[in-house]
């Protein structure tokens, strides 16, 4: 996360200097095949957002700035229909802003080629809201389905890698059942490991826990952390649970009112001034948000 | 005024109701909790004569409601009034046409009476001048609004809420919340709230039933909540805790 953006982290970023070096040489040493929209001087971050814009037929988002290193998590929170799907959209090369810079495991990505794109879509995971699972798939079959398209790895390969991903996820059991026949939660945790299973550097989730009751969703939100920790991932997170988002997030954004409002750290984020921030966080019915 | 016997409820072998008793009080906002999966939404299903128990007794105002036909449950069902999770409007149709929907379909009333149950109800939930617009032009917050005007509308005794603030932001989730304590003091009505969300129970519920695994585990008043023992209302709490 950039001193730029987030002033109240500078003594954290800082600190960290020598870290982010060699995250950035480990990092940039893992992109294959020829990629000439990479920009040395912005591929530091593994998701970068610089100056991005965009106006759709009900909303915009405007001047959204931020930058997330390896084995960091920023968690979006607002309220519905301000953005926060957008962003990730944004990020996931599925939504072209009209203006700004979004650089995505050291590719600018509206910039590059769509070969160069794809190569960088493989290092993006994303979790759907609703999972979006095949209905008419197994487990099994859920997570072979990118390593076949993706990977061309052999069966052999494919047997093994969907077995570590769904005991990762404690789904082993349930390998050969289709989505219907297991829980909302197991629904959830089938599409974290999907989303896991081409070992991406950024993982989007998009509210991942929703619907879930909150013992449940605590121990999924523990689990993203753990294969977070695993896989030294960049996370960016939507989600509307407070107690989710503190339990995830290295930093906090607000989409509202058009802009990302970054709250800083959890601990932060409960100390925050801006009025908009307060009443969302606390659930305040009074306040600059209307209902 | 509602009344649960050792009720008991099995799917292809699986026992999700294992006898579950306890009884709701007229006027009552009642908080029905527990984890995924545990019953909670059996268990209103029976009560709307949706699903019958394998065994076990239902009581509504003193009538035994359990085992009745389809068209016996009628005017059983006619007392309550669902709010499901999801607004649920018809997408097709304007708020005030949603909201006069059920009264022109199952009440012969006149339509000037229509109309003026159409007007009350949407002031019940603090809507005012969208009458005429579609269920799209309106926040999801709105929508919701308009879905229990559409519940209040048939005058129920008995309002059954199944997960209302599931998924919505922390603002939505109290004003939802408060919209059905202020709805149920100022109908007088009898409110069962299936709920995952221990703040919003805490906040506005006389009594919580906890049921876990097809039982009820704990109940009583906020405050006897508050000091339960009990592995998962401690978890429970521990969320309410966390997100402050």
């Amino acid at each position: 996360m950039g001193r730029k953006t987030l002033q109240g982290i500078n003594s954290i970023f800082i600190d960290r200097n020598s870290l982010k070096t060699k995250t950035y040489q480990r990092s940039a040493a893992k992109i294959v095949g020829p990629a000439p929209a990479f920009c040395d001087h912005i591929c530091m971050y593994v998701v970068k957002l610089k100056n991005v814009s965009i106006q759709l037929d009900d909303f915009c988002l405007k001047n959204v700035n931020f930058e997330l290193d390896p084995g960091e998590s920023l968690v979006l929170i607002g309220p519905s229909g301000q953005g926060k799907t957008v962003l990730l959209k944004i990020i996931a090369g599925l939504l072209q802003p009209n203006t700004g810079q979004v650089i995505v495991a050291g590719l600018d990505i509206y910039k590059a080629t769509p070969a160069e794109r794809e190569m960088m879509l493989y290092k993006v995971g994303m979790l759907f809201q609703k999972n979006a699972l095949f209905d008419s798939l197994t487990c099994y079959e859920n997570i072979a389905f990118p390593l076949r398209e993706v990977k061309k790895v052999d069966e052999v390969t494919i047997r093994q890698k969907v077995e570590k991903f769904l005991d990762a996820v404690g789904l082993l059991h349930a390998i050969h059942l289709f989505p219907h026949e297991i829980s909302g939660g197991m629904q959830k945790r089938l599409g974290i490991a999907r989303a896991l299973a081409l070992d991406p550097e950024i993982v989007l989730y998009d509210d991942p826990t929703a619907g879930l009751d909150p013992i449940t969703s605590r121990k999924i939100a523990a689990m993203i952390l753990e294969l977070q920790k695993k896989n030294n991932s960049a996370n960016i997170i939507v989600t509307n649970e407070m107690s989710r988002a503190y339990q995830l997030a290295t930093y906090i954004g607000m989409v509202i009112e058009g802009e990302l409002v970054l709250t800083g750290s959890p601990a932060e984020t409960r100390q925050n001034t801006d009025p908009r921030v307060k009443q969302f966080i606390h659930g305040q019915l009074s306040g600059p948000l209307q209902q | 005024m509602i009344e649960f016997h050792n009720l008991k409820k099995s799917f292809s072998g699986r026992e999700v109701l294992k006898g579950i008793t306890f009884t709701i009080g007229e006027g009552e906002i009642i908080f029905v909790l527990g984890t995924s999966g545990t019953g909670k939404s059996v268990l209103l299903k029976n009560l709307v004569g949706l699903l019958q128990p394998d065994s076990g007794e239902i009581y509504i105002d003193g009538e035994r409601v359990d085992g009745k036909s389809e068209e016996e449950y009628l005017p059983v069902r006619r007392k309550c009034g669902m709010v499901f999770q999801h607004p649920a409007l018809f997408d097709s149709m304007t708020v005030f046409e949603n909201v006069a929907f059920g009264l022109r379909k199952h009440f012969n009333l006149p339509e000037d009476e229509v109309v003026k149950r159409v007007h009350e109800s949407l002031a019940l939930v603090r809507l005012e001048n969208v009458d005429q617009k579609m269920p799209q032009e309106l926040s999801y917050g709105m929508q919701k609004r308009v879905s229990l005007a559409r519940t209040v509308a048939i005058r129920p005794k008995i309002l059954l809420f199944d997960e209302p603030t599931t998924g919505l932001d922390p603002i939505t989730t109290n004003a939802v919340n408060k919209l059905i304590y202020d709805l149920s003091r100022e109908l007088n009505v009898t409110s069962v709230v299936v709920s995952h969300d221990m703040h919003c129970a805490l906040d506005i519920a006389d009594r919580i039933i906890v049921l876990d695994q097809g039982l009820v585990v704990a109940q009583g008043t906020p405050s006897e909540m508050k000091n339960s023992a009990v592995p998962l209302v401690v978890d429970f709490l521990a969320e309410v805790d966390s997100a402050y």
